[in-house]
């Protein structure tokens, strides 16, 4: 429904800047019959892949696939900077059933790249943190923070706990 | 979740649960040393004070936009989308939630368990208990 039936992501004449009005089902959010689910980014991302491959589930999947790669590599890497059992966390969460249907359902999209920002916000904080720098570098280092932020909400809206988590 | 369920847990999150823990980092901070004034003089000038104003304010814009984006409605959802929270069944609802819970039988002398429990003085923990019976059993 979110991709085979989005005129966001099939059909070409909807512009780009329309996309930011509409939810993840392609109706206007003003809509009373809206879900009111906003997730730009994933349509985007979506209409991307479509416009250069084609509506193939394939490539799709497999784009999903490298995403849970790379948020397992960030796992891993997070951990590692926090000082805990880093490659048995990160291989757990690699394998981990409960991922099945974000990365088997092309709609898992939307949790996978809310995961991979999700993952950066906490590497840049911790790496903040640690190191105690001058005050106009960690206030530009807040602004890649909130700005990673932004990004994870527009692709989920459980990304907003991205900075309430710190 | 539905959207508004997600949007109520991180209001919230946003507005009560991290002001609260700034509120106890910083009354715990103060406890510690003696001169208050002083100590949050120093406090409010600290990089951690900049951070977290930073991500409370950077917290209440971005929640404010999403619902701004939404023009303040919640959106209304027909049993189509969730069945089963549709259903007329409490326990239908509930065992959504508590799905392996749901899954489990519980043990048929589940009452001795609470009742040994129940009886259980303070300072022995009622697992010891049950290690005893077992071990007198066998």
């Amino acid at each position: 429904m979110a991709i085979v039936r989005n005129s966001d992501v099939v059909s070409p004449n909807v512009s780009i800047s329309d996309i930011f009005d509409h939810d993840f089902w392609g109706a206007n959010l003003t809509d009373s019959a809206s879900h009111k689910s906003y997730r730009p980014l994933v349509t985007l991302m979506f209409r991307w892949e479509v416009g250069s491959v084609g509506l193939v589930a394939g490539y799709m999947k497999a784009t999903n696939l490298l995403l849970h790669c790379i948020a397992s590599c960030l796992v891993l890497v997070v951990l590692k900077r926090l000082n805990l059992p880093a490659l048995l966390a990160a291989l757990m969460f690699a394998v981990h059933p409960v991922h099945t249907e974000a990365v088997v359902g092309v709609v898992g999209r939307a949790d996978l790249l809310c995961a991979v920002f999700y993952l950066l916000v906490m590497l840049v904080y911790a790496e903040m943190v640690k190191n105690m720098r001058s005050t106009m570098r960690m206030i530009g280092d807040l602004m890649i923070v909130s700005w990673l932020a932004t990004l994870a909400l527009l692709c989920k809206e459980t990304g907003i706990t991205a900075l309430v988590w710190i | 979740m539905s959207s508004d369920t997600v949007l109520l847990v991180f209001l919230l999150y946003a507005f009560i649960f991290q002001p609260m823990c700034v509120i106890i980092e910083i009354l715990s901070e103060l406890a510690l040393l003696k001169d208050v004034r002083k100590s949050l003089k120093s406090f409010l000038m600290s990089q951690m004070a900049i951070r977290w104003s930073v991500l409370v304010l950077v917290t209440m814009v971005l929640v404010f936009l999403r619902m701004w984006i939404m023009n303040f409605e919640q959106p209304t959802f027909k049993p189509m989308d969730n069945p089963i929270a549709a259903s007329e069944q409490l326990m239908t609802r509930v065992s959504m939630f508590l799905l392996l819970t749901a899954l489990f039988k519980p043990p048929s002398n589940l009452r001795h368990y609470i009742a040994r429990y129940l009886k259980t003085p303070n300072e022995q923990h009622w697992f010891d208990g049950c290690f005893n019976r077992f071990a007198n059993k066998y």
